[in-house]
């Protein structure tokens, strides 16, 4: 057989033996580092490492479909649709409401029923409407306003000093709508997206093209597609990690109160908003593993913001008339139904949009024009069925918000059915968590809320492409399996939680790394509860 | 970045193919000692294996670099099992349909 005849002598044979073997121990000891590198990588932070349209890597040609099948099969047309109100469906608004109402009613106790409480009307009928569907909204909010907004300030002085650095880097993010950059609309709709600035002087975007045409000078687009391809890579240039286009659906438009005009008043949709740009920035990267304590919606608000408000402009400079609709909470619009109208993502059982890039981990902004565009089509890249088996949001979910339904069957909201959350108990758990606002739990776990690097993207480009679903039950089972998971109280305040993070913070953004200041970290009790 | 110092990692995969080119040929000496006739698709198998191998491996560390030092151990053994049981399984194919070898 094929003994070497070397008898232990270096020939030509056992050269290549022993070098091959050294060749297999250099690679195999030097693969790891390789792959703690690609996990360390800021390479590998999507939106936060390029501002080049490749942030938008995910092809999703293969997965659209017409918008028609959106609303038969996937976010079927239930009931007759209405419009959002922002005085009713956005929670902080109406908690701050009832607040009030409160205040004005202060021998009213919870036992005493809503009746005695007078509430107005729309409010009445809103949280009258949610009792109907086994939801107890009011029940939710009072609790908010009477017992955690309270016990939220108490528990942020308590433990502020401890996650004072996190709100410093959020707050600092925070500074361009305290400012109100860009400034708000001081006019409706009609008049204010046609304002543009030219060299410090205000001007109505009719009388410039008029200008223009006199000097055949219109900046009119040579097609619609022409025009798609320039917002779109203007848009990367401008911050946005993902764009999409869509026509504008009125039924996403909020009923009364558009900006620039005072009151709370109905309005019609605007006929020059025909179109919708959505833009979208994930959070950054670092600090997304420390929600709920430890992490902040201001960064990528901040940045969707930055996005949607340049491309406003570069639109008004062209000539055609814009309005940003942004975060937090200067929107005329809401942004879901639009991004998945947009091909952006698709809708998941947390109720945030699922990209194909980043999960949930998306901060969106829309830009509303009439410029005539090509239009993207929603898609389905798989992330509707995982939504269905999944349930790690549900789980984990501190104030229960988000269902654990096997599918969206009776959850009917506005006229469409899809998933959705009880805003009531997701905004209660906001006025619980520490400082900077918020919680986006249901962001960090998510298992589509991953960085790009090869070993997510193998996931990302697989499982799209998989008819036997194999791969998607493989990534759960792995991620529920491996992966800690931590308990949904744990994540409470104390003494029934402990002010848990999903994990821990970078080191960058802990005060004990850099201050001298005392402070008292409530996760120290999480071993005993 | 590699180790935080510069850009080697263009240098590293240059050396990692060159380091490849004696892995093969010690492959191709150390499975004839064996008696192990090698065709296409067996080199195929074989490195397919040893590449699938080296990605279980990083793979694992690379959720050590994320951070997740849980999920990191756990994948590692579960895919150094996989890749072991896999290896026997390729051994034995490796064995079949041989010839005496003429060295």
């Amino acid at each position: 057989m094929g003994k070497s005849k070397s008898n232990g002598k270096l020939n030509r044979r056992n050269f290549l033996k022993i070098a091959g073997a050294a060749g297999i121990t250099a690679q195999v000891a030097t693969v790891p580092a390789m792959g703690f590198k690609e996990g360390q990588s800021t390479d590998t932070y999507l939106g936060w490492e390029s501002f080049e349209g490749d942030t938008q890597f995910f092809n999703r040609k293969p997965f659209e479909m017409e918008l028609s099948k959106l609303y038969k099969e996937y976010t079927p047309k239930v009931g007759k649709s209405s419009r959002p109100d922002k005085l009713t469906d956005i929670a902080w608004t109406r908690v701050a409401r009832l607040g009030g109402e409160l205040k004005k009613n202060p021998n009213w106790k919870p036992g005493d029923g809503m009746e005695k409480l007078n509430l107005p009307p729309d409010l009445n009928e809103w949280y009258q409407h949610w009792t109907k569907t086994g939801q107890n909204r009011f029940k939710t909010d009072v609790e908010t306003a009477t017992v955690g907004i309270p016990d939220w300030v108490v528990n942020n002085k308590k433990f502020g000093t401890h996650v004072a650095l996190t709100n410093a880097f959020f707050n600092a993010w925070a500074d361009i709508w305290d400012d109100t950059y860009p400034s708000e609309p001081t006019a409706p709709p009609e008049v204010s997206d046609f304002e543009v600035s030219n060299h410090g002087h205000k001007m109505d975007i009719r009388d410039l093209n008029k200008s223009r045409k006199e000097h055949g000078a219109l900046m009119n687009f040579k097609t619609p597609d022409h025009a798609a391809k320039l917002i779109k890579k203007v848009a990367h240039q401008f911050g946005s990690t993902v764009v999409g286009i869509t026509k504008l659906n009125p039924d996403f438009v909020y009923k009364k109160g558009v900006r620039g005009v005072k009151g709370n008043e109905p309005f019609d949709v605007p006929k020059h908003w025909t179109h919708a740009i959505v833009v979208g920035v994930p959070h950054e990267w670092d600090q997304l593993g420390g929600n709920p304590q430890y992490g902040g919606s201001y960064d990528g608000y901040a940045r969707a913001r930055m996005a949607a408000s340049r491309l406003t402009i570069f639109l008004k400079q062209l000539g055609y008339p814009a309005r940003q609709h942004v975060p937090p909470f200067h929107y005329d619009v809401i942004v879901p139904p639009i991004a998945v109208e947009a091909g952006v993502g698709t809708l998941g059982r947390n109720a945030c949009v699922i990209t194909p890039e980043a999960g949930p981990n998306m901060r969106m902004a829309v830009v509303t024009t009439n410029l005539e565009m090509t239009v993207d089509k929603p898609i389905d890249f798989g992330a509707e069925n995982f939504c269905q088996d999944c349930k790690i949001c549900a789980d984990m979910c501190p104030s229960q918000a988000i269902s654990h339904a096997e599918n969206t069957k009776g959850m009917e909201l506005r006229g469409y059915q899809h998933w959705y959350m009880d805003t009531s108990k997701c905004y209660n758990y906001w006025m619980e968590a520490l400082e900077p606002l918020g919680c986006r739990l249901c962001i960090t776990n998510c298992v589509y809320s991953r960085k790009n690097n090869w070993v997510h993207g193998i996931g990302r480009v697989v499982d799209p492409v998989d008819p036997t679903g194999l791969m998607a039950k493989t990534l759960l089972w792995m991620q529920k399996s491996f992966f800690e998971l931590p308990e949904a109280k744990k994540f409470r305040k104390p003494p029934d939680g402990c002010f848990a993070s999903y994990r821990q913070p970078p080191e960058w953004l802990r005060t004990e790394t850099w201050f001298t200041a005392k402070t008292i970290n409530p996760q120290l009790m999480c071993s005993k509860i | 970045m590699f180790f935080g110092v510069f850009d080697l990692t263009f240098i590293y995969w240059i050396c990692f193919g060159i380091v490849t080119v004696p892995i093969v040929l010690g492959a191709k000496e150390w499975l004839n000692d064996r008696g192990i006739l090698m065709t296409w698709w067996k080199w195929i198998l074989l490195g397919g294996w040893y590449v699938a191998t080296l990605l279980a491996i990083a793979a694992a560390f690379v959720f050590l670099g994320e951070g997740e030092p849980g999920a990191w151990w756990k994948l590692l053994f579960f895919n150094l099992a996989i890749c072991g049981v896999t290896g026997l399984i390729v051994y034995r194919l490796l064995k079949l349909r041989n010839i005496p070898s003429q060295s």
